[in-house]
């Protein structure tokens, strides 16, 4: 019974230790504003790639939270951000992905962009190559066809000599309707998915993006042209054909026709250049 | 080659579709500017819109052959 007891008793101690120092380990990620040694913090006790991966991408959903702007407040916050950009000094700047990085850090709450760069940097520190896809994200929001836009960002991750999908946002928690409250509720749903399952809601900018050998043409195309990320820097008032998808015959020219203005009202000096892919 | 319209275009996967379209207007009235876009393959499933190197709009395209240049082939 004595040796029972005292066995139990040191189980229970090695236990409360090691949940104390997984809860400082815990708390000193937490605390981290940099980068590159919270990326260090993350990943020290991993072994491959996939647990690197894995490792930052479970922190960011459970540490970051999604940003929910309050409209009066949000002229306060531009014109802080104007005067810390005023305040450089003569140091080589970091990337922009890193000044994110570490603004998303230091606040703990990002919108999809901040949540892929962030994810992106911690990748980068830790050996691993990740990019920022942009694109059209597919919600119950805009399924009614009339938002056909570039208008979210997620990642790919380079693991073992391969390409994989994931979306950090999506994975840490769900806007609740109709209070618009940010929800935090992971969902392991968005960590390398197939292609074939990630196309069903993230539609890429650069469609080779979507790591499927053809790529796909949405029902969305039926209503409208996907207006790319850069659409929304020049004034274009209309467009036609107004639908996404063009029926054409070989040897028959067909009419594209656009109203170019922009904020002044000016015309553009330039036309558009159009290109066409198979 | 063209200057990519953005920073993840790799040059080898441009070069295997080079399909830039340079074409004039056909008609510019005020700020409204018609182009007549030339189909002379059927291969072609994409039409980009650029400008400023930027990509604005992505249409699909569906090209048929006629009768006559099915014949021809």
């Amino acid at each position: 019974m004595k040796i029972y007891l005292t066995i139990s008793l040191i189980c229970l101690t090695v236990s409360v230790s090691s949940q104390q120092q997984l809860g400082k380990a815990e708390r000193e990620a937490y605390k981290e504003t940099d980068p590159a040694r919270l990326s260090f913090l993350l990943t020290k006790s991993c072994s491959t790639q996939t647990e690197k991966v894995k490792a930052i991408f479970y922190w960011i959903t459970g540490n970051i939270a999604y940003y929910r702007p309050v409209a009066k407040n949000r002229k306060a916050k531009n014109k802080t951000v104007f005067f810390e950009q005023e305040e450089l000094d003569d140091k080589a700047l970091p990337s922009l992905t890193d000044r994110v990085a570490t603004k998303v850090l230091q606040e703990k709450t990002a919108v999809c962009e901040g949540y892929a760069r962030l994810f992106k940097s911690l990748c980068e520190y830790a050996g691993i190559r990740a990019e920022i896809i942009t694109g059209y994200a597919r919600t119950d929001a805009n399924k009614a066809n009339a938002n056909f836009r570039s208008n979210h960002s997620w990642n790919a991750v380079y693991i073992d000599n391969s390409w994989f999908l994931l979306d950090v946002t999506w994975a840490s928690g769900y806007i609740a309707m109709p209070s618009g409250d940010f929800v935090k509720y992971y969902d392991s749903g968005y960590f390398l998915s197939s292609p074939a399952k990630f196309i069903q809601h993230h539609y890429p900018d650069d469609t080779r993006w979507t790591l499927l050998p053809e790529t796909p043409v949405l029902g969305e195309f039926r209503y409208m042209p996907y207006r790319q990320r850069s659409y929304s820097k020049y004034s274009i008032t209309s467009y036609l054909p107004s639908k996404g998808i063009i029926e054409a015959v070989v040897g028959i020219p067909f009419v594209l026709n656009f109203n170019w203005t922009w904020s002044g009202g000016r015309l553009w000096r330039f036309h558009p250049i159009l290109y066409q892919s198979c | 080659m063209e200057i990519s319209p953005d920073s993840l275009s790799e040059l080898l996967v441009q070069q295997a579709v080079p399909s830039y379209v340079y074409i004039k207007p056909v008609a510019v009235n005020g700020a409204r500017v018609t182009y007549d876009f030339p189909v002379d393959n059927e291969h072609t499933q994409w039409l980009y819109v650029m400008y400023n190197e930027d990509v604005l709009l992505r249409y699909k395209l569906n090209i048929r052959k006629t009768k006559e240049s099915i014949a021809a082939n």
